[in-house]
């Protein structure tokens, strides 16, 4: 198995894992590619050479990658086998126990692990009081476990797995890795004096969850450059998510939002598909300057701005030129062309655009039917 | 002894070299920092999952600046980037004024980490220009940094696509650089 061709390596080292017909443990040097390739050797020599004692592709499902907390329980650790230093891999017709030296080193390896797998989730298993992993994230992991499916459904749904902006078809699998759809390696080689490139599958994978769409990694980039008071991006698998976040997503998504945003846009017009070509461009007429809106006053409506720096204003006093009265919020056209239950999101968007961010309390209920 | 003749020897010449960790949350402005020092223009960045790293040059100051993705499930990440680090270079969205409090909690978070202890902390409050970007002393408050202790903080505006900041901030690393090496 060619593994270092053009796939990138992204995690090696030395660690101690279990055999599989006869169960001693052996010393082992392994690898991890951006792929999902997971390959182990005597010693770093045989790796040179390409030859592997095993390797196992961890893509499609039955997959698990399992923490120290976790671990199946038909296996004897021997003792030199640190308890927050052990991890299994769990595919279809088997499951790799290793261990490491240390947690950290561990913990490093179920980040990876689970990143190129799609399955990253909070390392909370590690065992170790890691000063990056508060108690509350901790606490939060089950709601970031059912937060996350919620949007992986969202996401599936027809209007969201092709990215609002850009348009380019979904290839959207929850079995595909939605971590690494970059070409920046994770761990070892890195791009010098280029900026990054763009060589992903583009898929809706991140969403800007104040504007209520799925988009994809390069229409992310050009959200972010909008400002934080027009677009609040957010990665599904890579960023926590509030249960008020993945709420208001839910109520509105690409159709509905597309409705007002692109209401006068042909439909034959070309969407610029290439960032320094014209993407940036395009998204910045749609959301800022609101050029295709349904109209003017649905698009004030529907606008960002039209809350957030009120917001703003009460934290930091400071004079905003957008800041126009939250309250002012009333009812407008929008486009006909929106069927019935794009219709009434549309109604919910426009009379919650006004309370979504001058909601003070995250848990505030609003009411959105 | 030779090392000590060939830090000498780096001292008395001006050239220094030093270990720069970037960090601080997503869409902060880290990546365009970067490739602003490096290219000095300003690339249409996508979100940065993994990191970037480049030399930097400036004044007889050479760095290697690793700039680290700030998406919150890749932050527990950061922390593989902090061995011999000699200064953090710590991002700010001074216009996002929903997430300061988040951007305080993981910089002190991160500055307990035992491999940082020796580190310098440079604070970039970038995007100075976006509308009701927030003051810099205001930030400082809100990001507690008058309660970092002994360590040395400083905190630059900056405008990232301007370039405005970007080198004063260097000129104050590079300064307490060599004062400590």
């Amino acid at each position: 198995m060619a593994l270092f061709g053009h796939d990138e390596l992204v995690k090696s080292g030395w660690g101690v894992k279990r055999g599989h017909v006869r169960t001693s443990w052996k010393k082992r040097f392994f690898t991890l590619t951006k792929s999902a390739i997971f390959a182990y050797y005597a010693d770093e020599s045989a790796r040179a050479g390409d030859k592997s004692k095993g390797s196992v592709r961890l893509l499609g499902s039955g997959v698990e990658i399992l923490g120290p907390r976790e671990l199946r329980s038909d296996v004897k650790w021997p003792k030199a086998a640190p308890e927050n230093a052990r991890l299994q891999i769990v595919v279809p017709n088997r499951i790799y126990s290793l261990y490491f030296d240390t947690g950290t080193e561990c913990e490093a390896w179920l980040l990876h692990l689970r990143q190129v797998t799609g399955r990253l989730k909070l390392a909370t298993n590690a065992g170790s009081n890691t000063s990056s992993s508060t108690q509350a994230q901790i606490e939060d992991d089950a709601l970031q476990h059912e937060l996350h499916q919620t949007l992986q459904t969202l996401v599936a749904q027809p209007g969201n797995n092709t990215c609002a902006d850009c348009h380019r078809s979904s290839l959207y699998s929850s079995h595909m890795p939605t971590a690494f759809i970059t070409s920046q390696s994770f761990g070892f080689s890195s791009s010098r004096s280029h900026p990054p490139r763009i060589d992903s599958l583009p898929e809706p994978t991140w969403a800007s969850w104040n504007i209520g769409v799925f988009i994809c990694l390069h229409c992310a980039g050009a959200h972010r450059s909008l400002g934080s008071h027009i677009s609040k991006v957010k990665s599904i698998a890579l960023d926590t998510w509030s249960r008020q976040q993945v709420g208001d997503i839910k109520k509105k998504g690409n159709n509905a939002v597309n409705a007002v945003y692109e209401a006068k846009l042909e439909a034959s017009y070309a969407r610029p598909m290439e960032l320094d070509a014209g993407l940036s461009d395009f998204i910045r007429r749609k959301y800022v300057d609101q050029q295709w809106a349904a109209t003017a006053e649905a698009g004030e409506q529907l606008h960002p701005n039209s809350t957030s720096p009120s917001s703003r204003d009460d934290q930091t006093k400071n004079a905003n030129p957008f800041a126009n009265d939250a309250g002012n919020a009333s009812d407008s056209d929008f486009d006909p062309r929106a069927n019935e239950s794009d219709a009434r999101v549309l109604a919910t968007m426009q009379s919650e655009a006004a309370a979504l961010h001058a909601a003070n309390d995250p848990m505030a209920q609003h009411d959105w039917s | 002894m030779g090392l000590v003749a060939s830090n000498l020897f780096n001292w008395l010449k001006g050239d220094m070299h030093a270990r720069v960790v970037m960090v601080g949350l997503d869409a902060a402005g880290k990546t365009t920092i970067l490739y602003k020092l490096k290219l000095g223009e300003v690339i249409t960045t996508i979100p940065t999952i993994g990191f970037n790293v480049e030399e930097v040059q400036y004044k007889g100051l050479s760095m290697n600046v690793w700039d680290v993705g700030g998406q919150s499930k890749i932050r527990p990440l950061w922390r593989h980037y902090y061995n011999n680090v000699d200064a953090v270079i710590y991002v700010v969205d001074s216009a996002d004024a929903e997430r300061v409090e988040e951007a305080r909690e993981e910089l002190h978070d991160m500055l307990k980490d035992p491999a940082l202890r020796n580190t310098c902390l440079l604070v970039y409050a970038n995007k100075q220009d976006a509308a009701g970007a927030q003051a810099t002393a205001a930030l400082a408050e809100r990001l507690q940094l008058h309660g970092l202790g002994s360590r040395q903080w400083y905190i630059q505006p900056t405008c990232a696509l301007k370039a405005d900041g970007l080198y004063e901030g260097l000129d104050w690393l590079s300064r307490t650089l060599r004062t400590r090496k």
